[in-house]
């Protein structure tokens, strides 16, 4: 399979939100914000390109019973430098991701994709499908992210775009409106591909 | 068996790498971590208190410092030449998602000059927005004399309005303002003594 095929899969065939419906907890809980949604999409694109890349440079060297182990500690060590890297230097950003940091150790597609992907593959195609499955992650976190905030807050990326006269429907950014929005979505999603599937 | 030993120590091994990876960075950030809290509590400080030159932390008496979950970490007087201009505190209070850490500034006439937000946990989105200008603003002015009280409608006198949906936040912010006030009219009276 060619790289480009790997990226474009993971951001649009297998996205993660809205195909394979992976890393739900952090979907439904941060995308309060289409600033949000960005922030914990590439923090997140970055702790999976690290660890894909690792996972699959020692796949021969763990043995597959205490494969599950040994890819949490790859994720988490990776999360826990980003994190003190991002306190240390970045403070601005550590200070509106900080929450989110310690929540990427347990999204499922760090998971997922290390033992679907990384642990089969070569390390080149484990780097591609990070990158392809973190920026389709991002894509949705964001595209969820900035229907919320338009709807709960009449903003985008914290910009007044809705009349003054707008009156925010509140259970948009409350836990709520997460559930509706991402059903919503992804039954929107299911009906395109369904007729374009028919189509060909 | 040799096979469970052999699993084990590979395992062992990147668990290994993975310590000495995580110390070596910890021991890259400890330093410019502690420089950045400190920067981040002096600009706070200087944020909430504009009009004092310097700060010299005053101690804290322990039997005032403490209620409603609010409790007050750190105390300094802000002078302008040899006269104290207002007090700073430094609160830790519980919200929704823990400690919620709030800087106050109170000024010689006894009001509140401002209010500033540390490291919180809150929702972000929702208790996090306390956090905001449009929020933290309405502190401003008030006088230390009377305790604030949070409402969800449209704040009078002695109030301030919640943040919408986070009404638990707004309310751990307001206490430990209050709190502040409380021991600035108690023991500083006035502002006059230390």
């Amino acid at each position: 399979m060619k790289l480009i095929n790997i990226i474009k899969n993971g951001i649009i065939n297998e996205n993660p939100t809205f195909r394979l419906v992976l890393g739900m907890c952090p979907t439904l809980a941060v995308t309060t914000a289409a600033a949000n949604g960005v922030g914990m999409g590439l923090a997140t694109a970055f702790v999976l390109i690290c660890s894909n890349l690792v996972i699959s440079l020692i796949k021969d060297f763990i043995s597959s019973q205490v494969r599950i182990p040994a890819f949490i500690v790859v994720a988490a060590t990776f999360v826990t430098m980003v994190g003190m890297l991002m306190e240390a230097f970045v403070p601005a950003l550590y200070e509106s991701l900080g929450l989110f940091i310690p929540l990427i150790v347990v999204n499922c597609i760090i998971l997922g994709r290390a033992e679907a992907f990384a642990s089969k593959n070569t390390p080149a195609a484990a780097v591609a499908d990070g990158l392809g499955m973190g920026l389709g992650f991002t894509l949705s976190l964001t595209t969820l992210g900035i229907i919320r905030e338009l709807l709960g807050a009449g903003t985008v990326f914290g910009v007044q775009v809705m009349p003054q006269s707008f009156n925010p429907a509140v259970i948009m950014i409350l836990p709520p409106g997460a559930f509706i929005t991402l059903g919503l979505l992804l039954g929107l999603l299911n009906k395109l591909t369904a007729k374009t599937a028919k189509a060909e | 068996m040799s096979d469970i030993l052999k699993t084990g120590l590979r395992l062992f091994i990147i668990t290994v790498i993975a310590a000495v990876c995580m110390g070596i960075t910890n021991l890259a950030t400890q330093e410019p971590i502690r420089m950045q809290q400190i920067k981040a509590m002096n600009e706070a400080k200087r944020a909430v208190l504009p009009q004092a030159e310097e700060f010299s932390e005053v101690n804290i008496l322990a039997d005032s410092a403490e209620s409603d979950g609010a409790k007050i970490l750190e105390i300094n007087a802000g002078k302008s030449g040899n006269e104290i201009v207002g007090h700073t505190f430094k609160i830790s209070a519980n919200g929704y998602g823990g400690d919620i850490e709030i800087i106050v500034g109170i000024n010689a006439e006894g009001k509140i000059e401002a209010v500033q937000i540390g490291a919180h946990g809150e929702t972000p989105g929702l208790g996090a927005k306390v956090k905001e200008k449009s929020f933290v603003d309405q502190y401003h002015g008030k006088e230390a004399a009377n305790p604030l009280s949070v409402t969800k409608t449209s704040a009078m006198e002695h109030e301030i309005q919640a943040v919408t949906g986070a009404t638990v936040s707004s309310s751990a912010v307001t206490n430990g303002v209050n709190l502040a006030s409380e021991y600035y009219r108690e023991v500083l009276n006035g502002g006059g003594q230390q």
